[in-house]
């Protein structure tokens, strides 16, 4: 894990407020909806590093090697643990 | 649909698992080859794919659809777990699992895994795609993998052949691989209430059901080591599923196990921690075991396929590409189909003389050339454009593409409650409805794919241009508009078009709030990394394609066929074979032998006089009778009545309908001959029949109609149900008739 990225405590950050470029690691996921389990299942859980690829109301985001399309519910049901303020932009 | 036969004594059946995009149907293809069959699962709209292990008996494969995890969240999640659990009547019974593992997203694919190895069923790992991750200097060896997951792993590269062979021959002997054996431990709190489950279940193993149906409460195998009361105990993935998936209270389920789970629920905090606990201890069982099979870390950076996304997923670059790649495949299957189509149709009619010849005149003459070869010919002529289609849908799919698509259209597509992908399926319905709905195949949301299949028939389809431009060529003329830019012809072509789209997306809105939200499902959507697709692929999903709809809706149409040309032909009254046969002796007699030519010409006049004389007393013309009362406020008569109602097989049947009602043979809508008889054509008090509020009326009724049975054949293919074509055809005929009386009625009070 990246100690260089600090936790946030009491961050009500979501995936939603990463710019393009950003970093950061999931804190949880909020069961507002069905499909919030898949987004466990593929790997939204404590700890996991997150990078914005394309924000906008159908975002791209890349999860360790996979990117995926999410729709704006799905953003907010996933918080950050991280103070976007420190997280670091996409290397490149 | 299909018959879901189980597996004969002593055949094994194969599940092939594996995440999405993990190069699963590849793989399955290149085992099964041709020898597979397509159907839907009974009562959805997901595809059933099986195939016996080519070169060998005693092994069948079954292509489940791509899952994430065992915890269902689409249907077609739902359809693989219910599967392995033993819960389907499509497949009660599967023996072992081919698990698919695309290399490159090892930890994503082995949280997979480590759910299937509680199933305690053989395992048999493919692992793909290892070339790209050795392009990233990433080496993964199967050997060693085997050894760190305790089962049998082998390496295969599909377009290259290497590994198929050696996976047939592991597969072929399955009966000796050993069942699997969890390997995750769950946290203490999970594993805790899985063994006070256990331990319910072991003293009563039919407790979950109210109903004992069977299959619902069978344990899925018989594998399990035994309980005290002899009865197997269900492996742990299904215990899981029992505590953390879907049961709900409802009539299947005993209420007392339901107030034992949810209790258990409440003690592990809600369901919902359980789970983010459970998939956290999978996820570091996936990383200790990465820890031990990579030879090196994989740097999360910028691949090509990340490069490539920056274009085409860029909202003004990503559109721009977007249209060349639609107008590429509309093209195809409107105008690169065509000579193919054209040559099909040839060979059909050419089939049709050949047989008409051979056979003395009469009503199984007449049975064989116009209602099979012709029925048959209706289906065979949109062999090419499916298989075109496929074959495109194929490589988009291969490659990567059609995910993008998704991501670029969802937004807009989704406020009409359509996804994405619906794309496809609508613009490839502007040159044939049908390979369109079985494109609707692409789409994972159920109610997502119903509109899509629901609304595909309103895009203005090849078979309606033949109608379109018989009436403007003939009662529209043609006025230059727009300084010289556009004709009023071309303006109500585009028009035409037009009617189509607007009536989809009001349909849709209004479908939007009508159809039931279950099954909507939320933009989730992986964007697998570019790579070529495999030519074999490419061209078995054509052909696999194609032969399915000769095969299923193909029946429907020739039947449909068979019946038109029965009503079309019967009865044949003797008062008309007695008036024709004396015209025919009257001109033979009277023509000199010179005049061979004219004599030839006045007898084929008399035999498209006889032909539409029939047609005009047949039950179809009786129809056409019946039917004026109901097609008079559009400004028709019966025998406009009778030509659309022959057109029911195909639109485009309209045409040469006219023109045997109109005493002409093979006429088509370039025939001067019939636009001068439709011209001149009156009611009994001599106003001119067709005028030109008729002639957009008729075109508006044919814009928004169903008249294509290929259409509403397709359509219960794919919803496994006769109530969607049931729907689809009376919708759009009432809003067709509705359309075409406003449309007569204000065009009637400006043209006239």
């Amino acid at each position: 894990m990246d100690e260089s990225i600090e936790p946030c405590i009491g961050c009500d950050c979501g995936l939603r407020d990463l710019k393009k470029g950003m970093c950061a690691r999931v804190r949880d996921v909020t069961m507002n909806r069905p499909e919030a389990r898949r987004l466990i299942d593929l790997g939204f859980i404590n700890g996991a590093a997150v990078t914005m690829l394309r924000p906008g109301a159908t975002c791209i985001v890349r999860l360790g090697t996979t990117r995926l399309g999410l729709c704006s519910e799905l953003q907010n049901c996933v918080r950050l643990r991280t103070s976007l303020a420190d997280a670091p932009p996409l290397v490149n | 649909m299909m018959s879901h036969s189980s597996a004969p004594a002593g055949e094994q059946t194969l599940a092939v698992v594996g995440n999405p995009n993990t190069g699963k149907t590849t793989l399955f293809n290149a085992l099964t080859g041709l020898n597979q069959t397509i159907a839907n699962y009974p009562g959805t709209t997901i595809e059933h794919k099986a195939g016996r292990l080519a070169g060998a008996g005693g092994v069948r494969l079954v292509d489940l659809p791509g899952a994430y995890s065992l915890a269902a969240q689409s249907e077609d999640e739902k359809l693989t777990s219910e599967m392995l659990f033993g819960h389907s009547t499509a497949e009660p019974r599967i023996d072992a699992i081919l698990c698919v593992i695309d290399a490159t997203s090892l930890r994503r694919n082995l949280f997979l895994l480590s759910q299937l190895m509680e199933l305690e069923r053989p395992i048999v790992v493919a692992l793909t795609m290892v070339d790209i991750l050795k392009r990233r200097g990433i080496v993964l060896d199967a050997a060693a993998i085997s050894k760190v997951l305790g089962l049998p792993v082998i390496s295969v590269h599909v377009r290259r052949g290497q590994g198929v062979k050696e996976l047939s021959e592991v597969l072929r002997n399955i009966q000796n691989v050993a069942p699997a054996k969890a390997v995750v431990t769950l946290p203490q709190p999970l594993q805790a209430a899985l063994d006070r489950l256990e331990t319910r279940l072991a003293a009563n193993p039919l407790w979950p059901t109210r109903s004992n149906r069977p299959g619902f409460q069978k344990p899925i195998s018989g594998q399990s080591t035994g309980h005290p009361n002899g009865r197997p105990n269900p492996p742990r993935a299904e215990l899981l599923h029992w505590l953390l998936g879907r049961a709900n209270q409802n009539n299947s389920i005993n209420d007392e196990f339901f107030k034992f789970i949810t209790a258990e629920r409440v003690a592990l905090a809600g369901a919902e921690k359980a789970w983010a606990a459970e998939a956290a201890a999978r996820f570091e069982w996936a990383d200790r075991a990465m820890a031990q099979i990579r030879s090196a870390e994989e740097a999360p950076g910028e691949g090509k396929s990340d490069w490539a996304d920056k274009v085409l997923t860029h909202p003004v670059a990503g559109f721009i590409v977007f249209a060349f790649v639609a107008a590429v495949v509309f093209q195809a299957i409107y105008s690169w189909a065509g000579p193919l189509m054209d040559a099909v149709d040839s060979g059909v009619s050419w089939l049709g003389v050949w047989v008409g010849a051979l056979l003395p005149q009469g009503a199984f003459s007449s049975l064989l050339v116009d209602g099979v070869i012709g029925g048959v010919g209706s289906v065979a002529v949109f062999f090419p454009q499916i298989f075109i289609l496929f074959c495109f849908i194929a490589i988009l799919e291969d490659c990567g593409y059609l995910a993008r698509i998704a991501y670029l259209l969802d937004g807009y597509f989704r406020k009409l409650g359509l996804s994405g992908k619906s794309f496809l399926p609508l613009i490839s319905s502007f040159a044939c409805a049908v390979p369109g709905i079985m494109a609707a195949r692409t789409i994972e949301g159920r109610r997502e794919r119903l509109l899509t299949v629901l609304l595909a028939p309103l895009m203005s389809c090849s078979a309606r241009l033949p109608v379109y431009i018989l009436m403007i060529m003939t009662f529209i003329p043609e006025r230059i508009i727009l300084g010289g830019w556009l004709g009023v012809r071309a303006l109500l072509l585009v028009a035409m078009y037009m009617v189509g789209v607007a009536a989809a997306i009001l349909v849709a809105l209004l479908l939007k709030r009508i159809l039931p939200r279950k099954g909507a499902a939320a933009f989730l959507l992986e964007l697998p990394s570019y790579r070529l697709p495999s030519v074999r692929t490419v061209l078995l999903r054509g052909a696999l394609a194609s032969k399915d709809f000769l095969k299923n809706a193909g029946t429907v149409i020739l039947a449909c066929s068979v019946l038109i040309w029965a009503l079309g032909y019967f009865p044949r009254p003797a008062a008309i074979a007695e008036e024709y046969a004396a015209k025919r002796a009257e001109i033979m007699a009277a023509a000199s032998p010179e005049a061979s030519a004219e004599k030839a010409e006045a007898l084929a006049q008399l035999a498209d006089g006889e032909s539409g004389a029939y047609l005009r007393q047949s039950y179809l013309g009786r129809i056409g009778h019946a039917i004026e009362p109901v097609v008079r406020p559009l400004g028709w008569d019966w025998r406009i009545g009778m030509a659309v109602a022959a057109s029911f097989p195909a639109r485009e049947v309209i045409v040469a309908t006219l023109g045997t009602i109109f005493n002409l043979s093979d006429a088509d809508e370039s025939s001067m001959e019939l636009r001068s008889r439709l011209r001149s054509a009156t009611w009994p008090d001599g106003r001119p029949l067709i005028t030109a509020p008729v002639a957009l009326s008729i075109m508006v009724f044919f814009a928004l109609c169903c008249q294509c049975v290929s259409t509403l054949a397709v359509i219960r293919k794919e919803t496994g149900s006769w109530m969607w074509p049931a729907v689809s055809f009376v919708y759009m005929t009432l809003m067709a008739y509705m359309a075409a009386w406003t449309t007569y009625v204000v065009s009637a009070h400006f043209l006239v």
